[in-house]
Parts: C-alpha cells; structure tokens; sequence
C-alpha cells in the first residue's frame, strides 16, 4: 500500500550565501547559514554572528532571502517597463493596474512565495503565473480587483475573486492560504512503500 | 450531409501568428487565445473548422493566407515594418466537445454557454466563431474571466502542428521553434484513410455549395 506525502518545495534562509549563490547541502545534506542577528540595548545596536545548521531533503530547492530579493527586483522592473510602454499600445500597462501589481508582488516577496513568471498584461490587467507537475495558478491582478485559480488538465480546482471594495481585501488571508497551500502541496511527491521512503 | 454544423467530435484549429501570440521571444498563451468582448460582453475569437481544411497542409495554407493578408493591410496602412511582420508559426487542435463543455464546469459559473459556430470570413470557408456567452452578474471582473476561460481552452488544446510558409523562408531562425507543446500532447490525427478520403471529397462538395451560398 503506498501512501503520498506531499512536502513544502522551498526553504528560505534569512541571509545570503557568500556571492549570493544558490546554497548547497554537504555530504550529509546539512546547510550552513551565517545570520546577523540585531539586538538593541538602550541606545546601542550592537549586530553579532550567529552559524546555524538546518537539514532538509536534498531535493529541495534553497534560496536565500537575497536571491529571491534579487528576483522579486527584476520582477518589479519588469511591471516597471510595462507601464512605461506608450500609452494606447496592446502591452501597456495602465496606472493603476502596475500599482496594483506592484502591491501584490511586494505582498508575495513578503511572505517568501517563489516569484512567479509573467503569464500576461495589457491596460486592464498583469496575471502571474506558477507552473506545477499537474497544475497551473494564475494570479490575475486588474484595476477591479484580484483573482485567483488553479487550473489541471481536467477542471479548475479552485478559484478566488475579490473585488478591491470588498472587506477582503483589507485581510486576504483566505487568498495567501490559497496561493500558500499550492506551493506547499504540489511540487515534491514521496511515496512510502513498505515502511521505506523514496524521493522523487 | 450538412455543410454547416459543426458536431461535438470536430476538430477546430487555432492559428498561431507571431509578433501577436508571442511576447518578445516567448510564446505567450493569453496572447494566442486572445479573447475579445463583444458589444453584448460575450467573448469572442476565431477558429478554422477541420471540416473545410481536411488535411493538415490544408489548415497550414488557410495560416499562410491569413499571414498574408495582415502584411498586405498593414503595408497598405503604411503601418508594416519587419519588427511587425505576421509570420505563421503553426496551429493547436481542440475538440467542439471540449468548448461546449465550459457552461457547467466547476468554478466557472459565469459561463451561461459556449458555442462554435461556422461563419465563412474573409474568402475563408473553414472560419469558424468560437462565442462564450456569460451571465454579466457572475462576472467580477472580465479579466480574471478571460484568463480562467483561457487556462480552460489551453489544457484542452493539442498540438502544435508548426509551419513555415514560403513567404517566411528568408528569415534566419523561425519563431515555430518557440512554440509551447500543449497540455494534451502534440496533434493526432485519429481518423481512419478511409474516413480522411471522404472528409476531402465532402470538403469539395461543401465548399463549392457554400461558396455559391456566401455569394448569392
């Protein structure tokens, strides 16, 4: 009898690798973090090292907080130069569609969610866009309001509409969860068999 | 035999084009399903029936002409340039079954109905209508409709079938190397030789009828 666990795909460190690189694990598949940790006392601010070590499948993608900035930046360059496109063009991005869209992104950079790639824009809106084994999410963001849906081969799995009149919006933590439980349960698969545990 | 009824198990293709299905040097999937909003907000795009392109060289012409014929029109505007060039790429395949099942699915309740519908266009008897009609009070907001209806088709769609047409052998490096595979794998064409040899006769036979049709 096999049983599925589904694994969160990605690990966020709280400061960067020497370079900015991607981190890689050692022999063991443990990973070695140097964080800068503040502490105030009065009016001193004093800033000390502290080395941390933390385990996790070698599968598993790690960025660090300075490489996802770095990606979350050239996103935002991006929706930059769309709205900078003339006005009246297919791919112009209108005002307050890109502040919309530059709202959103430093939402998503806030809670460390991968950056997600660009699906479409024009005047009336920007979708972002994630790409799973099985599924797709799209993240359509308009003058009007917010949308989210996860699409598979067979149907729309789910989807969330908020209007930016509505109270939602001032606490969308119902539209993060949704965006939150597709990273978390799609990517990694294990499957158990027999009481031994394979990775794929 | 009827001409202009297009039954659930035909094929409809959706033509490619760069520079509007790409974005920059991506192919970008809301670009090639592009929708677009009637007067009465339903939504609208164009297709071309297998029925009347029964042969896959037959879809590949009807592209060609269709790339022909923008580059005529914006050279006639004075609007062509070779950033601008319409240059055919290929075509996807998708099922009338498959559009006619987007009323009804889940998480798409502003959709009161989709339909296919053959509408000649242009000197183009394969052209097809493709309509979603949706109920204006389920509607949010267009956009997020435009892209769930969109990620629908996209998942349902296969292909691609590329393409170079004689007009583009100059360029260096075709952009139907850009073209994305489709959710449901590359196009098959599941009918029997006997099946395909009579699709072209009927093909002759409807189009001479429908064309003495379109001109009377």
């Amino acid at each position: 009898m096999q049983t599925k666990f589904y694994m969160q795909p990605l690990l966020v460190t709280t400061d960067a690798p020497v370079g900015g690189a991607a981190m890689l694990p050692d022999a063991l598949g443990n990973y070695q973090s140097t964080t800068h940790v503040e502490s105030a006392s009065g009016s001193n601010l004093s800033l000390t090292l502290e080395s941390q070590v933390f385990r996790t499948f070698a599968s598993i993608p790690v960025i660090s907080q300075t490489q996802l900035a770095a990606e979350y930046k050239d996103l935002g360059d991006a929706l930059a130069q769309m709205q900078e496109i003339n006005v009246g063009e297919d791919w112009s991005v209108e005002q307050p569609v890109y502040e919309a869209a530059s709202y959103v992104a430093t939402i998503l950079r806030a809670r460390a969610f991968p950056v997600p790639k660009v699906f479409n824009h024009g005047p009336a809106s920007v979708v972002f866009n994630w790409r799973n084994i099985n599924s797709e999410l799209y993240l359509t963001v308009s003058g009007n309001g917010l949308s989210a849906l996860i699409s598979t081969p067979e149907r729309i799995t789910k989807r969330l509409d908020i209007k930016y009149s509505d109270e939602a919006l001032l606490k969308p933590t119902e539209f993060f969860a949704l965006i939150l439980a597709y990273h978390v349960l799609e990517p990694l698969v294990l499957e158990v068999s027999s009481g031994t545990s394979e990775s794929r | 035999m009827s001409c202009g009824d297009i039954r659930n198990g035909d094929v409809l293709f959706r033509h490619a084009f760069q520079p509007v299905a790409f974005k920059g040097q991506k192919f970008a999937i809301e670009k090639f399903w592009r929708l677009s909003v009637d007067q009465r907000g339903a939504l609208l795009t164009s297709l071309a029936w297998q029925k009347y392109v029964p042969e896959v060289r037959d879809v590949h012409n009807h592209g060609c002409r269709m790339a022909s014929r923008r580059n005529a029109a914006a050279k006639a505007a004075k609007k062509y340039s070779e950033k601008s060039r319409s240059v055919y790429c290929g075509a996807y395949a998708i099922l009338a079954s498959s559009i006619r099942r987007l009323p009804g699915q889940h998480n798409l309740a502003e959709v009161v109905s989709a339909h296919v519908l053959h509408h000649p266009e242009e000197g183009e008897i394969a052209h097809a209508d493709l309509v979603v009609v949706l109920d204006a009070s389920r509607v949010t907001d267009i956009e997020a409709t435009k892209t769930a209806i969109i990620a629908r088709l996209w998942m349902m769609s296969s292909g691609p079938l590329k393409h170079e047409c004689a007009d583009d052998t100059d360029l260096d490096e075709h952009p139907n190397s850009l073209l994305e595979n489709a959710p449901r794998g590359l196009y098959r064409d599941l009918r029997s030789r006997l099946t395909q040899a009579w699709h072209r006769v009927r093909c002759r036979l409807c189009s001479g009828i429908m064309r003495r049709w379109v001109r009377a």
